[in-house]
């Protein structure tokens, strides 16, 4: 069944953004959303995420109807999402960092613990500087901690806003795998992206063109098919 | 985060509100009590007297007292009228500067006129008005710019009958205001002042008043601030049309009023204070005893029934307060006191300065402490030094520090702290002067108070005043009436009398001193000039 | 965050004993002793203006009121209707709290996407309000007031003797200053408050409540304005309305800027470091005849710290 399903979802700053999309998610699936800049996709994760409000349409997670919800309540349902330019708390150290992740948890320490040693497990680097202000790491290692610090309320649903933006490419091929662990580790994943070495990884890929959802489909089918020729402009 | 601005800038900000705010809450104090005070005043407004002018015999009230008193000395500078202005520093200012130095050439001889060019800074914004007031009230005498004085050849002190400027005056009326600290100086009750303001006057009215005259009070608080007093003297002088100013209490203020009322030309009377400022205005008049008068009274009681040496000298920091400074100096160094400490506090100073204070009179190890701030700064230093185990004896010449309230608020701290006072206290009335605690039991019921008291003083000096200057008032009857010589005994109030010269006419003081036992001040000397 | 604890902690330390040494070295021991016990109830009103500054950027200018309007409380409710003390004390702390709450409700919730100018003005705007709130609970005159503990004399240092109330006042700050910093190195809901003042974006996206943490702030804030009024009044032996105001705002606020306006150990050290300035100004006879040399040193130190140090003493650049 789907643990995602957004329908007829409109969403505007005064002027339409978003023209009302639909789609689902499927537990356990990697999403990827493709699209340029402007078209939509940093909104419709953050409408997700409950940060921003829909003028219309519904978010249902796992069949319940969310739409009214805060982000706040979405994060305790299991919604976590790395928002785009990564957000860490730049004067907490790496450790604060993942215990404000844990908020919703806070309570249950035994929890807590485990999460910590699951992203140290992910992320080794963040491990070697926990006491170190997040402030003070390099762009990757922000990266690194955002995914790790969204990962602390053990989440269901896991968005990922640009995660690749402005990483080198090795790292931006670390910071994939490290998905595609978490993803094989049972969490479903939705990653906003532009950069095409994703696809190996996305098991369902949508593309987003000035609002609207212009294409859905399998991760194959875009990996080798001309719609990647046509939507994205490269070659496979 | 974007939107904030940095730390720095929003620190400048800040601090410019800071600034606002602060100067705001000052206006807020002073708004609540306005609005009390505005309805006293209001009442009253229908005594108007809208055209002063018709009042006066000749046309608009020929030059009032000062104007006329300065004679052809005062033509010169007066030639204010011309525009040319010459002394003064702009045109405007010109009519200032004229006034205070024509009394002190013509009616004071020998009235010190290094003063005069003092009034410039006091008075200076009200002379700047003072034109344009002149042209708006019809009552005209009180304004008299430069035009009407340059007019009239010298007139002699008395003032032809049926001549004068009657203001505030009707066949049934006398207006007179009134301005005192009734915020910002002591910690007196709200309506403090308006119960007992009217007690004697209606006594007198019931005796048949004034030549069948009743006085209407306006009071107004000047919030200890002498800015604010001069625009309640203006608010009092323009539009209310009071015939003569009273100032109740504090040196600065009534410095700051009388120098006003002088350039207007109206009579201002007040509680000793000072004298430089005051000395050479041609409408000034105290009602008791100055500081520096009291300094002998207080230094022989000091060396001669305490029997200490060491004194400290403790005043707050205005300059009007120097000459009292130098005089208790003086004095004491005369008798042969041990001066250890002599310093000056704040007007409004803080918790540090008055904890430092108390400790530097503490190591100095005065067994007296000369005292002459407001009832604030006074308790709040004694309740410092008492914290610091420290407990001298309290003394100084004043108005407000020998009132109950100063005794009810800072006892213990206080201890037999002993002031001079204009007035009696509460204990000795009923011998003194057994019509005030009838009358305000028969007016107002109950008790009557010590800042009743005052008031029903001062009222019966003022009184006694207004009696003298005939059935004919006008500024200058009165005037004339305060500079022949005669003496104004209330047996309340010290027995007072003036001249020409002689402004400062006050001969004696109560003692009081402090019962911390019954938190009130009780009399140990009535009508004393020393020990 | 131990290492930055530490940190500003031995920076805090190594200013405070070398001021204090040079002082007692030029033989203004007792202005030392003066400035620390008067200095103590600005650090009291700074803590509070640093705590709404660092979590959501706003100076707040009503600190002073909050505490004001909680005396007046206080005489209300204990001197006039006979309420024993502490719960009068309670009661007095509530109404504070609830002024703050109210303040945070009606005023800076709705302006808070506003430019921050905009949160200054309102909250100078409350802060007038209470001033009227003020007079309305007790008119426009002075209150004395004993302190609540009357050894006066227990301890002596330098030859000033230390009133059990200012040590009252000197031992509520040095605990408030601790446990406030533990709060917000220790406690996730001391984290959480740091995190809404660097990312609220990303605070929300934990699951916080950025709303429900901002009356939290108000509420504390409101608090320790609180304490701070009902603990200095009776050292300052009278109030009137505007007491907080006119008397520790400035200092207070000149003690956060110098404390760097984030950090809560800065709060405590400016706050005495400015009284002790205040005091030196008042006491020394170079600056005798200055009238009012003391409020003229606290805005030559802001002015100072504004200019050469903007981020404080214990503040990072």
């Amino acid at each position: 069944m789907s643990l995602l399903e957004v329908e007829g979802l409109r969403v505007g700053y005064g002027f339409p953004v978003l023209m009302g999309i639909s789609f689902a998610v499927q537990e356990g699936e990697t999403a990827v959303m493709f699209g340029l800049n402007g078209a939509g996709k940093t909104t419709t994760v953050a409408t997700i995420a409950g940060l921003l409000k829909p003028e219309a349409g519904t978010i249902r997670f796992d069949g319940a109807d969310i739409t009214k919800t805060s982000a706040a309540e979405r994060v305790a349902l299991g919604i976590a999402l790395v928002p785009e330019g990564r957000r860490v708390f730049p004067e907490l150290s790496v450790s604060n960092n993942l215990r404000l992740g844990a908020w919703t948890k806070r309570r249950h320490h035994k929890q807590v613990e485990e999460s910590r040693e699951l992203c140290f497990n992910y992320f080794p680097r963040l491990a070697e500087r926990s006491e170190q202000l997040a402030g003070t790491l390099s762009g990757g290692e922000q990266q690194m901690l955002a995914i790790g610090r969204a990962l602390m309320s053990r989440p269901r649903l896991l968005l990922v806003d640009e995660a690749s933006l402005g990483l080198s490419p090795a790292l931006t091929q670390t910071v994939f795998s490290v998905v595609d662990r978490i993803n094989d580790d049972g969490v479903t994943v939705v990653l906003v992206e532009q950069n095409v070495g994703v696809l190996p990884y996305a098991d369902r890929a949508l593309i987003m063109e000035k609002g609207t959802l212009v294409y859905q489909g399998s991760g194959d089918e875009i990996h080798s098919g001309s719609i990647r020729e046509t939507y994205l402009g490269t070659p496979a | 985060m974007t939107r904030r601005p940095s730390k720095v800038a929003a620190a400048r900000g800040a601090a410019v509100v800071l600034a606002l705010l602060l100067a705001a809450a000052c206006g807020q104090k002073s708004n609540v009590r306005d609005s009390s005070a505005a309805p006293a005043a209001g009442d009253a407004t229908a005594g108007g007297n809208p055209g002063g002018g018709p009042a006066g015999g000749s046309s608009a009230a020929t030059g009032d007292t000062v104007a006329t008193a300065g004679g052809a000395g005062a033509a010169a500078p007066a030639g204010a009228s011309t525009g040319a202005a010459g002394p003064a520093a702009g045109s405007s200012s010109a009519a200032t500067p004229g006034r205070a130095t024509s009394p002190s050439g013509g009616t004071s001889p020998g009235a010190s006129p290094g003063n005069s060019p003092a009034s410039a800074a006091g008075p200076g914004s009200a002379a700047g008005r003072t034109p344009s007031s002149a042209a708006g009230a019809s009552s005209g005498g009180a304004g008299g710019g430069g035009g009407k004085a340059a007019g009239p050849v010298p007139v002699p002190a008395p003032p032809p009958p049926g001549g004068g400027d009657r203001t505030g005056v009707t066949d049934t009326k006398i207006r007179i205001g009134i301005h005192a600290p009734i915020t910002g100086a002591a910690p007196f009750p709200q309506n403090a002042f308006d119960k007992g303001k009217d007690v004697y006057w209606k006594m007198l009215a019931e005796k048949g008043g004034i030549f069948g005259r009743n006085v209407e009070v306006v009071f107004r608080d000047d919030q200890f601030n002498p800015s604010r007093a001069v625009q309640v003297c203006r608010e009092m002088v323009e539009q209310e049309k009071v015939f003569v100013l009273l100032g109740a209490a504090g040196s600065e203020q009534i410095t700051a009023c009388a120098r006003y009322a002088n350039s207007m030309g109206v009579p201002y009377l007040s509680a000793g204070v000072n004298e430089d400022g005051l000395t050479g205005l041609s409408s000034y008049f105290a009602t008791s005893q100055t500081y520096a008068q009291q300094s002998p009274v207080l230094v022989s009681y000091i060396a001669n029934k305490l029997h200490k040496t060491k004194i400290a000298i403790v005043l707050n920091n205005t300059p009007a307060l120097n000459e009292t400074q130098q005089s208790v100096t003086r004095e004491a160094q005369a008798a042969g006191l041990n001066i250890v400490r002599n310093s000056r506090i704040g007007k409004n100073a803080s918790d540090s300065e008055l904890l430092s204070e108390a400790n530097a009179l503490r190591a100095s190890g005065a067994e007296v402490v000369y005292l002459l701030t407001s009832p604030v700064n006074f308790i709040k230093l004694a309740t410092n030094a008492q914290a610091q185990a420290y407990s001298p004896i309290y003394m100084g010449p004043g108005i407000t520090n020998g009132l109950n309230i100063v005794a009810e608020a800072g006892c213990p701290a206080i201890g037999s702290a002993k002031f001079l006072s204009p007035f009696p206290q509460l204990d000795v009335i009923d011998n003194l002067d057994p019509d005030y605690q009838k009358s305000y039991q028969k007016y107002n019921g109950g008790k009557g108070d010590d800042i009743g008291l005052a008031e029903w003083g001062l009222s019966k000096v003022i009184g006694s005043m207004l009696q003298a200057a005939g059935k004919d008032l006008s500024r200058q009857s009165l005037v004339a009436a305060l500079e022949s010589g005669r003496e104004f005994g209330t047996n309340v109030y010290p027995l007072v009398s003036y001249s020409g010269s002689i402004r400062f006419g006050a001969r004696s003081s109560h003692l009081l001193e402090a019962d911390c036992s019954t938190r009130s001040y009780k009399t140990i000397a009535q009508f004393t000039n020393g020990f | 965050m131990p290492t930055v604890l530490s940190r500003s902690a031995l920076t805090s330390t190594a200013i405070a004993v070398g001021l204090a040494a040079a002082l007692v070295a030029t033989g203004s021991s007792q202005a030392l002793v003066i400035g620390i016990i008067t200095g103590a109830g600005y650090g009291l009103v700074a803590l509070g203006l640093v705590l709404v500054y660092k979590s959501s950027g706003v100076f707040n200018f009503a600190q002073g009121e909050f505490g004001t309007v909680a005396i007046y409380a206080l005489y209300r409710v204990h001197d006039k209707i006979g309420v024993p003390l502490i719960p009068a004390i309670v009661i007095a702390l509530a109404v504070s709290v609830a002024m703050a709450l109210v303040t945070e409700r009606v005023v800076i919730r709705p302006l808070f996407d506003a430019p921050r100018v905009a949160l200054l003005v309102a909250t100078a705007g409350v802060a007038l309000l209470a001033i009227s709130l003020e007079l309305w609970l007790g008119e426009a005159r002075p209150r004395f007031i004993q302190p609540a503990l009357g050894r006066l004399n227990r301890l002596s240092l330098f030859d000033v003797a230390v009133s059990d109330q200012r040590m009252l006042v000197l031992a509520a700050l040095v605990i408030l200053a601790v446990v406030l910093a533990l709060f917000f190195s220790r406690t996730n809901l001391g984290l959480a408050i740091l995190g809404v003042s660097q990312e609220p974006v990303a605070t929300e996206l934990m699951g916080i409540s950025v709303r429900r943490l901002s009356s939290f702030i108000w509420a504390l804030t409101g608090l320790l304005a609180g304490i701070a009024g009902i603990l200095t009044a009776p050292v300052a032996g009278s109030f009137a309305p505007g007491f907080l105001t006119s008397t520790a705002l400035i200092p207070g606020f000149t003690a956060a800027v110098l404390g760097g306006m984030k950090s809560l150990p800065g709060a405590f050290v400016g706050g005495i470091v400015v009284g002790v300035a205040q005091s030196l100004a008042v006491s020394s006879p170079a600056f005798h005849s200055i009238p009012g040399a003391g409020s003229v040193m606290i805005f030559v130190l802001l002015l100072i710290v504004l200019t050469v140090r903007p981020q404080g003493l214990l503040g990072r650049a």
